[in-house]
């Protein structure tokens, strides 16, 4: 399983998973999560913020499977905690360019085996990490409920509040920030057992829309190469992105 | 100004008045190195919404049975004394009440809005008693399925203001976190059935059983309610393994817990 960085300018590439997704998170937070105001008859989950303004950080299986998902959004276009709960930050939220929104995090799904849904869920939040380091981004923030902060303290993240707890109208939570340590990532690499940089995929920038699935193929293929090799590789490939 | 007039004070002084110093115990609960550091801010801030005691405790067992055994905390000695003497967890509905919510609550909130055993109502006569008037209750839900909770408990009827419920909330929360964070765990559990120890009302109750009093005349002696006494039978039943008082009687003479 990787995580695949998907915005704007490489979404034509993952439309398969971006329906993935969409479907996926209906599934868990209307499906399972019973949040009512979600619910759509077309069994997926699209709000507003879903615009080209949204990053996608998307756990995907070797078969293609989406397993889990979050949605980041730069903290200067519009966003949630600005746009529709500005009243749950006590003063202003942090803003600015090291500071971005994280929403939507649906690590994996009770359909799912336990070990599936173990390594999307840290997976995840171990490409969040490594996403802030090619940012620049230095402070998640966003609405928890309640019920999911002790999980995300478990994790290492220092969930601090900037809001006082409020009925959403799906549960109670509550404004936050959190900054990024590097040095938790180590630590959530090691809880994992998994080593090395390469858990995100991010297609680089210019790259042939039509071209994408090969191109994309290639990446995945060179991901599996010792990280030596990668290096080379990924200097190549940009060195191409370059000429074209 | 009595407690209950701070209390009300504190919430309408603001939000930045009541959030800041709620965000600021966030803060130490997320960075202190010893429990007693945040018990100390804690204590401090939780004066000024004039609650004088908070515990965390275990309030079932992964099994869902209730323990009541503490984690920490500021406790009333006085109380907690009596509650464990009492054994009063078994019928302590608001410790379960997690299995249905996960949301806080007040003791005045749980008596208005549920069906309140008589268990129940007596703990809570016995709490006021005892000069503790109200509560705030908040399950917190465990990853190996046991509950835990966070009690605060004050000397006044709470007035239920938002705001102050919100930083109680709050506060709860990252009180466990630190608790969490710093070790904190539930003392063991009590010995398995086979080895149950009761406590001196069961053992009281069974002796007084096997003597041929009815759990009406027992509870005479003892001065406590008929409904109490088969609470502390029906508790050591279930601590003996037996389905029967007749059992349970047998069964508390051969590990000479009572005498013939």
């Amino acid at each position: 399983m990787h995580v695949h960085v998907v915005n704007a300018s490489n979404r034509r590439q993952y439309l398969d998973e971006i329906e993935q997704m969409h479907r996926h998170r209906h599934r868990v937070f209307v499906g399972q999560m019973g949040w009512k105001a979600l619910d759509s008859p077309d069994g997926l989950d699209i709000d507003e913020f879903d615009t080209p303004n949204a990053t996608y950080l998307i756990a995907i299986d070797a078969e293609g499977v989406v397993r889990g998902s979050c949605r980041m959004i730069p903290s200067w276009r519009p966003h949630m905690l600005r746009n529709l709960f500005a009243d749950y930050v006590a003063g202003d939220a942090p803003s600015g360019p090291s500071v971005w929104e994280w929403t939507r995090h649906a690590p994996g799904d009770k359909a799912f085996e336990k070990d599936i849904n173990h390594q999307a869920r840290f997976l995840l939040n171990i490409a969040a990490h490594e996403f802030a380091a090619s940012r620049g981004i230095e402070t998640f923030i966003g609405i928890a409920d309640c019920q999911i902060v002790p999980r995300m303290i478990d994790l290492g993240w220092k969930v601090e509040p900037i809001g006082m707890p409020v009925n959403y109208g799906e549960g109670v939570g509550y404004a936050f920030k959190m900054n990024v340590d590097a040095a938790n990532n180590d630590k959530l690499r090691a809880r994992l057992g998994r080593t090395g940089t390469a858990l995100v995929v991010e297609m680089p920038r210019g790259l042939v829309a039509e071209e994408g699935a090969m191109a994309r193929r290639t990446i995945e293929l060179a991901m599996r190469l010792p990280q030596e090799s990668l290096n080379k590789a990924e200097e190549a490939l940009r060195g191409l992105v370059r000429a074209a | 100004m009595n407690q209950h007039a701070d209390l009300a004070a504190t919430a309408q002084l603001g939000s930045s008045m009541v959030d800041s110093p709620v965000f600021q115990f966030a803060a130490t609960a997320l960075g202190a190195n010893d429990m007693e550091t945040v018990d100390k801010e804690l204590t401090l801030l939780l004066s000024t919404f004039g609650v004088d005691h908070f515990v965390l405790y275990q309030a079932t067992d992964k099994g869902g049975t209730p323990t009541g055994a503490r984690l920490c905390g500021k406790r009333h000695d006085d109380w907690r004394k009596h509650y464990v003497k009492e054994d009063m967890a078994p019928r302590d509905d608001l410790m379960k009440s997690g299995k249905k919510s996960l949301l806080p609550t007040t003791w005045s909130q749980f008596q208005s809005t549920k069906k309140v055993s008589k268990g129940q109502k007596k703990i809570f006569n016995e709490a006021s008693d005892f000069g503790l008037k109200d509560g705030f209750y908040l399950p917190l839900l465990q990853p190996d399925g046991s509950m835990y909770g966070v009690s605060m408990m004050v000397q006044h009827k709470m007035d239920n203001e938002p705001r102050m419920l919100s930083a109680l909330h709050l506060l709860a929360i990252y009180y466990s976190i630190a608790a969490n964070r710093l070790g904190m765990s539930p003392p063991a559990p009590p010995p398995s059935p086979d080895d149950a120890v009761l406590t001196e009302r069961q053992i009281e109750c069974l002796q007084w059983i096997r003597q041929g009093l009815t759990p009406g005349a027992v509870g005479d002696k003892l001065g406590i309610k008929e409904y109490t006494v088969n609470e502390h039978l029906q508790e050591a039943r279930r601590r003996l393994r037996v389905r029967t008082t007749a059992q349970a009687v047998i069964e508390a003479i051969n590990r000479k817990l009572i005498s013939l």
